[in-house]
């Protein structure tokens, strides 16, 4: 949002943010709904990650065009046995997704094809969707370098992402736990990501989970990490690993690429597509056997120096080609001037 | 940024080879039910070792001074004694009690050193005894250590021993497959010899038949080549035909012309005089006299176009000959026709019919026409060329040194498939071929090649004056003193940052290595791949990777042999079949 925001006033545009939450924050224009005149604005980026029953009042009274920009909704199936609220406005975002597709007159933006895939499917037409990437910070990351050492004989593992339930957190402790026990490998794998109170049910199990399988010593779940902390831990960390079940992007993937950190993980969702040609992206149906693919997987990155390097160098490319400030930029702005003229 | 020489690793292939471990152990029942598992370290808990036991101090002998006290004692005794003489109430006043107090005093004394030379023993021993309770503090905290460490040692010894359990039954099984393998592997052996044998009598059939049909086409080329010569003399003839027609026309044109000026003049004479009827008259009768001579000149006319047009058909009637009589034929006529203008060019008019004694084709060019033929046999269609060269576009496209002052230049480039794939993008490219029939073809597609030798043009070049070097099947063609000349002068003329890309068959697979690269009489010996890597590093080229490419279609059947052997036989026998040496010049 701050990348786009930014953007916006470099082109000698006035931005505002219009959110519920109106906390006001140095260098940004925040208005809450209640005292918008949604009637001054040219074109409106609308937001849409998840139900708001003020998106469809918006909609029917704007008179300028609307771009939405689309992140992708987390299928409801997986909050169903933690909390409820979630399961109801995860259904209910994707009901409203298609209320908003019925309406012909805007256009649309997603983070992938993979999320250009789901909108089709829910009634868009897909030369009304633009891909365009996340804004992110990997131009900022390229200067950094790894400092891995991989002649230790423990492999340290790395996951980022808020704990929730579509993020795979209990298949990933599986791994580590096959890692220990069938390759014989000691591990550290540290787990970033920021705790809801609301899924604590799921951060109970995740807990129970690491307890039954003998990782106390093994795996540490880090909520409070500051952005220093988390970079330090990419750069030594020796494998980036992302068993999402649902992505419509994942951006930590692409950090980890920056910072010359090897990823590997499931392709599920949109992971695959984010990490680019060459990189060992495989979904696997959640069993036993995938325990083992992927933890053979981790070993041979782990052992294997042209492998690793090969991992490296097409990561890094696959960043510098795709995700830079410049080439996001670059696909915003066409992307809004294409919209507009669709509108 | 990190820097990889190393052969480019297929991720695929590797996914693949794991999924196949996998479903192999799965199949061994040697995976764990999801989540039945628990982790169990192997590391051991750190051994501590326990300081030597630290010396025993003994207690120094203390000199209670007994004799001392014991002569004391005696004196004071003594001092105490009185005579028995001495009434017994009396005695008490003879006693010395100085002296007596004085041996007290000094046994006093003595016993007060010795008291003092105790409690230093005893402190002494104090201390031995703490350093000693230490030691046994430590003794206790060790023996703890070690039964956390054999209980450590226990589970680990447990967990080998049910690995090795594990580990027998696998490895029984894999003897199993292994001496499987073996068997299936002496009888591909046995196979492959048969087939070699009868490949061998097939190559002795096919050759006979080929040497055969070249016979038959050399007949006909000779009789087309004779139609031929009829065919010319007869355009010959048409031609000297037509200029005589030309002159005749030319002749009546001036005909026309002095007739016209005769009619003005006649008008004149007809406004000025009407007594010269008998004149006019007589310029009538020699006007319809030229008009009749007029009507001839056009019927002669009508029958040369008539005569044209049947030639006409005739040439078309050989042309669907020609065609007819396949590929190789076409292109020795096409040959033939071009030296049949080269020496028009060179002779002037006379050339031509001097054609029948035409030269035989020199040695340079005897096999191209040939080569032509194997190549459309062997080497697949133009479509499937090009679409197999199209993965060097991005190749080239990403390397950015492409300009239209820096273009492709493309080594034998053969029939152009990849110089046509070049302009179609909209990049700049050349070729050259010693194929003089093949650089015909590719002109008539318009590309930009010229006929001569690789080397030879490339050392025409100046340096750094191409953007990129291709050549698709060339290297293999190459005696080693030749090679190195060629990458040599490709470095030099490459520009910084450009390309160079040099597409050979992979001995890596047994059957091109072995056989097909055979095919191809005029191939030296296969390539290895990191030979290939080598040789451009050694010519200076950096970021040079070898890079596999057209796998075989085809591959054992599923039920052929276990995954692993199948897997390894597919890729011996069936993987890819060429690989692209690619450098970059700094």
């Amino acid at each position: 949002m701050a990348g786009m925001y930014r953007l916006l006033q470099r082109l000698g545009m006035e931005p505002v943010i219009v959110c519920d939450w109106n906390s006001q924050k140095d260098g940004f224009r925040i208005s809450a709904p209640a005292a918008t005149d949604w009637k001054s604005f040219e074109i409106i980026i609308y937001h849409h990650s998840q139900y708001w029953e003020l998106g469809e009042e918006l909609i029917h009274h704007s008179a300028c065009p609307i771009v939405f920009k689309h992140h992708n909704i987390t299928p409801a199936r997986f909050f169903k046995p933690y909390f409820e609220h979630y399961y109801n406005v995860c259904a209910q975002g994707r009901e409203q997704t298609k209320v908003f597709a019925a309406d012909k007159r805007h256009a649309w933006l997603s983070d992938s094809n993979f999320s250009k895939q789901e909108l089709a499917e829910d009634g868009l037409e897909p030369d009304r969707i633009r891909v365009v990437p996340p804004f992110n910070r990997v131009s900022q990351l390229l200067q950094l370098q790894s400092k891995a050492n991989y002649n230790s004989d423990i492999i340290e593992l790395l996951f980022v992402g808020r704990t929730s339930p579509n993020k795979g957190h209990l298949h990933l402790l599986r791994v580590a736990c096959v890692l220990m026990s069938e390759f014989g490998r000691p591990i550290k794998l540290r787990i970033v990501g920021a705790l809801d109170p609301a899924l604590n049910s799921y951060y109970d199990h995740i807990v129970r989970h690491i307890s039954d399988l003998g990782l106390g010593d093994h795996a540490e779940i880090l909520p409070h990490c500051g952005d220093n902390e988390l970079i330090e831990l990419y750069r030594r960390s020796h494998l980036y690993v992302c068993l999402s079940e649902h992505e419509g992007f994942n951006v930590p993937i692409i950090e980890a690429q920056a910072l010359g950190l090897p990823a590997l993980g499931a392709g599920a969702g949109a992971t695959g597509e984010t990490a680019g040609p060459g990189q060992l992206f495989s979904e696997v149906p959640r069993s036993a056997e995938a325990d083992y693919f992927y933890a053979s997987l981790i070993e041979e990155v782990f052992t294997d120096k042209n492998l690793r390097a090969q991992l490296t160098l097409a990561g890094e490319h696959n960043v510098r080609e795709r995700f830079t400030d410049e080439v996001i930029e670059n696909a915003f702005v066409s992307a809004i001037y294409e919209s507009i003229s669709y509108s | 940024m990190i820097e990889s020489n190393n052969p480019e690793i297929n991720v695929n292939q590797l996914m693949e080879r794991i999924r196949a471990e996998v479903a192999r152990r799965r199949d061994l029942g040697l995976l764990q039910r999801n989540g039945s598992g628990r982790a169990v370290s192997t590391v051991l808990p750190q051994v501590h070792f326990l300081a030597p036991l630290p010396p025993m101090v003994s207690p120094r002998r203390i000199d209670v001074k007994e004799e001392r006290l014991t002569s004391i004692l005696q004196r004071a005794r003594e001092k105490t004694e009185v005579s028995k003489r001495i009434p017994k109430l009396l005695r008490r006043l003879f006693r010395k009690q100085g002296g007596y107090n004085n041996l007290l005093l000094e046994s006093v004394a003595v016993l007060t050193r010795t008291n003092v030379e105790l409690n230093k023993r005893l402190q002494e021993l104090a201390g031995t005894f703490e350093i000693q309770n230490r030691w046994l503090s430590d003794l206790s905290s060790a023996r703890d250590a070690d039964a956390a460490w054999m209980r450590a040692a226990a589970t680990i010894i447990n967990a080998v021993k049910e690995k090795n359990v594990a580990v027998g039954e696998e490895f029984r099984t894999l003897r199993s497959e292994f001496d499987k393998a073996c068997e299936h592997l002496r009888n591909l052996q046995a196979q492959a010899d048969g087939m070699r044998e009868q490949e061998i009598d097939w190559a002795v059939r096919a050759t006979n038949a080929l040497a055969d049909q070249m016979n038959v086409l050399e007949h006909k080329n000779v009789a087309a080549g004779e139609e031929f010569q009829v065919l010319r003399s007869e355009f010959d003839r048409a031609g000297e035909h037509l200029r005589n027609l030309q002159t005749e026309v030319d002749r009546f044109a001036e005909f026309g012309t002095r007739a016209d000026d005769l009619g003005r003049h006649l008008s004149n004479l007809q406004v000025q005089t009407d007594n010269q009827d008998r004149h006019l008259n007589n310029l009538q009768t020699q006007a319809d006299a030229v008009r009749d001579q007029a009507a001839i000149y056009q019927a002669e006319l009508n029958h040369v176009k008539s005569d044209s047009n049947d030639a006409k058909q005739l040439a078309l009637r050989a042309d669907d000959r020609q065609n007819s009589e396949g590929a190789y034929l076409k292109s020795e006529l096409h040959l033939l026709n071009r030296r049949l203008m080269e020496l028009a060019s060179t002779s002037g008019e006379g050339a031509t019919s001097s054609a029948k004694n035409a030269p035989v084709p020199t040695d340079k060019h005897e096999f191209d026409a040939l080569y032509v033929a194997f190549e459309n046999q062997f080497r697949g269609s133009r479509e499937v060329i090009k679409k197999r060269v199209r993965v060097y576009l991005d190749d080239v496209c990403g390397a950015g040194a492409v300009t239209a002052d820096s273009p492709i230049l493309d080594l034998g480039c053969g029939r152009g498939e990849w110089l046509e794939l070049v302009n179609e993008n909209g990049l700049a490219g050349e070729g050259v071929d010693s194929n003089a029939i093949m650089v015909s073809a590719c002109q008539e597609r318009g590309l930009r090649v010229i006929e001569g030798d690789a080397l030879e043009y490339l050392r025409a070049l100046p340096a750094e004056s191409r953007g990129a070097i291709t050549a698709f099947h060339l290297i293999e063609h190459l005696a080693f003193q030749l090679l190195v000349q060629l990458l040599r002068e490709s470095f030099r003329v490459l520009r910084p940052g450009g390309l160079a890309i040099f597409e050979t068959p992979n001995p890596d697979n047994v059957l091109v290595g072995s056989n097909r690269f055979y095919s191809d009489p005029t191939h030296l010996h296969p390539l290895p791949k990191e030979y290939s890597r080598f040789m451009l590093q050694s010519v200076g080229f950096s970021d040079v990777v070898a890079r596999p490419l057209n796998p075989d279609k085809d591959s054992l059947p599923e039920n052929a042999a276990s995954p692993e052997l199948r897997n390894f036989l597919n890729r011996l026998f069936f993987g890819e079949q060429d690989y692209a040496v690619i450098g970059k010049k700094r």
